[in-house]
């Protein structure tokens, strides 16, 4: 057998682009329909995952799928929001604990994450470098936010206005770095993760300004009227929030209106969520709470059913692309007669030489079946994460 | 010793015909096989190595009757007992000089391929000059080193018959006489019985014994040639 | 009434002996298996007080501010604030009593508004300057009093609060807790009374209160009376004085009330034109003595002082 191999070996590393060709398409035949099962199975489990673990999402009434995708995956350029009195509402029913989301704001590319330190604790999050945040302003940043922004504990960066040419809009907020979190593979590596207050001021909601009853504020002094000073338009408002002049900053308006893009809801029990999905079903509501892995499973049905159809028209292209194969290895055993016939005239017996053909196709399918492994595995290991960005992008 | 007796033979489908009373070729000895092309030389060649079966006949080499074996009793039979040797040398493009010659010892398990056979080898490459050129592959070989393969790789198993058609055909003078001298060399040595097929005259008086198929013609039966031993 | 002090004094002393005795006379001679305890941060030393009342053995109470601030006004460092975050319990006063509140972040789960059933009782103050800028207009910064605690009844409530939340965190020791917190209210209402009794010895009586802290106070026992800015260590100017001298103007009988000890300068010029001030601390942050009772008690007696017909 070992003689065998030996010649069929040879003869393959001889013909090597005609080997490497074949040893591709056989790869591929078998990787294609493997490889995007595993891909499809690894990115419905990742997918499902993070949905499993989060029980409830409430959030404005809308495309279910949309409030998910940006209260889990951080996904939505425009988020839909619904006041903070909801988060009131569903706090007095003791029935969970509530975590607030604002998504509505970037820094450059990378969302910010308004939220409360329950976040953290409910994503089991820890800190690679620095501390939680302490104080408005403060952010934290997902290990790969980090490395994007360029940016590290000590460092600072800034809010991407939302619209550049609006010069009356939000202004950009400068933000102190203040902690790292070590990757989780999950979307909140990317998120830079501000208070749910830091949102708001990102929003314009709080700014912070000199104090127009202090003297050294006089040239942004409209007018006194009794108790009430006029500030005019060049008082001077801070674009970042220090121990210095966090005492100015002050919330306009009643808090109870401040937007919010999602709540996570933590029911303490069975019992629990069910009383308050009833809580929420009127139609007159103008507000969801929606179960996110109900959600992510109506988005993967979607995408299984397709996946058939692709596996079907891949084995279709594959069984075509054996034939193919196979009518090149027919061709070039007719171009191989005079070596196969002096083998016989040599002495070479029937089987021997029928061996040798019969090895360089084994080869061959080994070797293609093993590059089909390496693939599989290769995407099985960064499929998903791209699965889920072309997915959720 | 080679001896067909009463052989009748015949492509199917086809006019040409080889008919053989009876033919004998001492063991030991060398013999040529002229004549004009397509009067059956390589045909002749073919039965005695058995590759083909006569319609009639027999063939013996030594006490073995091949042409009664089964195919691959006579596989075996020719990987063990007799050398060939191609005008076209018909080496593998994809085995370098050591693969071709170790090539019969890889295509039965009849020969057993270990460090002695290797040896052997090596040693049949030194005589003809191309020891260090093992590791090369037959493409970048000379005609002459090309054809001095072929024959290192039909002596290698030490066959009792070297059976060899148009040896020099292909090669210049100078490897002709290089190439002829070696066989005879070997073959005197090992005591092998030579048979060579050739066009060119010039060889002959290398050889014990002259088949002169020009003294006949094959088709329709006509004169037959006979030729014994000295 | 007197007797009525002595009585709560001598209670608080009992308590105390009984508990070290009982303590000395129940040592086992097995190690009690350790308990572990909740740890609660507060926003000012009221709540500790409480706290402690309730939890017992139960709680680790802490409240890390320095002793010569007024806590209200505090402002944490990050590392406090970060032991806030690792609380078990982080119990606020409401009222927009901390300042520092709204500026930092802490876990939403582990914050308890110690006045959150008693929104409807909060008394609106005016703001300070308020101002207006840019295209929205005018914003007033409504403020809202927030001594809460120095109406007993609402002591009671934010206590109640805290009995709750205790009793959500260990259930288990539901019976302990709320006789604890009987027992605190029973302390509380016998305060309240006290203090009734003795402003209804003097109902006409104009209170002056040296800062505006007071207004759940005055609000409880219907005092007739106004607030100024006067820090007890500190002497008032002239224009100081001119504007209490207004404030006072046609009022029969007058008294201020401190919230800590003022000069010796400034008490006799007040007894002068006629004014009895004492001391009615408030005692947002720990006492420099006792504890909170004591300075109730404390503070009882000071009002007698004043209110004595």
């Amino acid at each position: 057998m070992k003689d065998v191999f030996y010649i069929a070996w040879q003869y393959l590393v001889y013909n090597k682009l005609k080997t490497i060709i074949l040893v591709l398409s056989i790869a591929l035949i078998v990787f294609l329909p493997i490889g995007l099962n595993v891909v499809v199975d690894q990115s419905a489990r990742s997918l499902t995952e993070r949905a499993a673990t989060t029980p409830l999402i409430l959030g404005a009434k809308g495309s279910p799928l949309e409030l998910v995708l940006n209260s889990l995956y951080l996904e939505s350029d425009m988020p839909e929001t619904m006041p903070y009195r909801q988060y009131t509402r569903i706090s007095a029913y003791n029935l969970s604990t509530v975590i607030p989301l604002n998504t509505s704001f970037k820094a450059s590319q990378q969302p910010i994450v308004g939220t409360s330190l329950d976040y953290f604790e409910f994503r089991d999050l820890e800190l690679a470098s620095g501390r939680t945040i302490s104080f408005l302003g403060e952010c934290v940043l997902g290990a790969k936010a980090a490395e994007k922004l360029e940016a590290s504990v000590g460092g600072s960066i800034m809010s991407t206005p939302a619209n550049v040419f609006n010069l009356a809009g939000i202004y950009p907020l400068k933000m102190s770095v203040v902690g790292v979190l070590k990757p989780t593979g999950s979307p909140d590596d990317e998120a830079v993760f501000v208070d749910i207050k830091t949102a708001w001021a990102i929003e314009g909601l709080a700014h912070g300004h000199q104090d127009l009853s202090k003297p050294e504020a006089a040239s942004g002094v409209l007018k006194k009227e009794g108790n009430t000073i006029i500030g005019n338009a060049s008082v001077k408002q801070y674009n970042e929030i220090t121990p210095q002049n966090m005492d100015s900053f002050h919330f306009h308006g009643n808090d109870q209106d401040f937007p919010l893009t999602g709540i996570i809801v933590l029911p303490t029990d069975e019992k629990a969520a069910t009383l308050l999905r009833g809580k929420y079903l009127s139609t007159e509501e103008t507000v969801q709470l929606v179960k996110p892995i109900d959600v992510m499973n109506e988005l993967l049905s979607t995408i299984f059913t397709i996946q058939n159809y692709v596996v079907i028209a891949v084995v279709l292209v594959g069984l075509s692309t054996l034939a193919t194969s196979i009518l090149v290895f027919l061709l070039s055993l007719r171009l191989r007669k005079r070596e196969i016939l002096t083998m016989k005239k040599i002495g070479g017996s029937r089987s021997r030489i029928f061996a040798i053909l019969a090895s360089e196709i084994v080869v061959v399918l080994l070797m293609g079946i093993v590059v089909a492994a390496i693939l599989t595995g290769f995407v099985s290991f960064f499929g998903a994460t791209l699965i889920n960005e072309l997915l959720l992008n | 010793m080679i001896g067909l007796n009463d052989i009748s033979f015949y492509y199917p489908g086809k006019e040409f015909s080889l008919e053989i009373p009876q033919l004998t070729i001492v063991e030991g000895t060398t013999t040529a096989i002229i004549g004009p092309s397509g009067t059956g030389k390589t045909t002749l060649l073919n039965l005695m190595a058995g590759y083909f079966t006569p319609q009639e006949g027999k063939i013996l080499i030594d006490d073995t009757t091949i042409s009664s074996l089964s195919e691959k009793e006579r596989s075996a039979f020719r990987i063990n007992t007799i050398g060939l040797v191609f005008q076209e040398f018909e080496l593998m493009e994809y085995l370098n000089v050591l693969d071709n010659i170790l090539l019969p010892y890889r295509l039965s398990s009849s020969l057993k391929l270990d460090k002695k056979v290797v040896e052997r080898a090596k040693e049949l490459a030194k005589k003809v000059h191309i020891d260090d050129k093992l590791n090369r592959n037959v493409n970048k070989l000379s005609q002459g080193e090309r054809q001095r393969v072929a024959i290192c790789r039909a002596l290698l198993p030490e066959p009792p018959v070297l059976l060899c058609d148009e040896p020099t055909g292909n090669l210049d003078p100078e490897n002709k006489l290089i190439v002829l001298e070696f066989l005879m060399k070997e073959v005197k040595e090992r005591g092998t019985t030579l048979v060579v097929v050739t066009h060119d005259h010039q060889l002959l008086p290398y050889f014990e014994n002259v088949i002169d198929f020009s003294d006949f013609k094959s088709k329709f039966g006509m004169q037959k040639p006979t030729a014994e031993a000295n | 009434m007197r007797s009525t002090i002595k009585f709560l004094l001598l209670n608080l002393v009992l308590v105390s002996f009984l508990s070290a005795c009982d303590e000395k006379k129940s040592k086992p001679t097995l190690e009690k298996p350790e308990i572990a305890k909740i740890t609660v941060y507060t926003v000012n030393y009221p709540l500790k007080y409480f706290t402690e009342r309730i939890g017992g053995e139960f709680v680790d109470v802490q409240f890390p501010a320095p002793k010569d601030v007024d806590p209200a006004y505090w402002s944490p460092t990050a590392e406090i604030i970060n032991s806030y975050q690792k609380a078990d319990i982080i119990l606020l006063n409401g009222a927009d009593y901390a300042k520092w509140i709204p500026k930092v972040s802490l876990p939403a789960s582990k914050m308890v508004n110690t006045n959150k059933n008693s929104e409807d009782e909060f008394i609106k103050v005016e703001g300070q300057a308020t101002h207006t800028h840019g295209p929205e207009g005018a914003h007033t910064h409504e403020d809202i009093a927030f001594t809460t605690w120095l109406d007993p009844t609402l002591a009671i409530a934010q206590a109640e609060v805290i009995l709750q939340t205790l009793i959500a965190k260990t259930p288990t020791e539901k019976a302990f807790f709320e006789q604890q917190f009987l027992e605190l209210k029973k302390d509380l209402l016998s305060i309240d009374s006290e203090i009734a009794e003795i402003i209804s010895n003097k109902p006409e009586m104009f209170v002056v209160f040296s800062h505006p802290v007071y207004q759940y106070f005055q609000k409880r026992y219907k005092i007739k009376g106004t607030s100024v800015h006067w820090e007890p260590n500190e002497l008032p100017t002239a224009a100081m004085w001119h504007d209490f001298e207004h404030q006072k103007e046609h009022q029969k009988e007058s008294a201020l009330i401190w919230e800590g000890e003022p000069l010796k300068e400034t008490v006799e010029k007040l007894q002068k034109t006629g004014i009895k001030s004492t001391v009615f601390s408030p005692c947002g942050n720990v006492p420099e003595k006792g504890d909170y009772m004591m300075v109730m008690l404390a503070n009882l007696e000071n009002l007698q002082q004043v209110f004595r017909k």
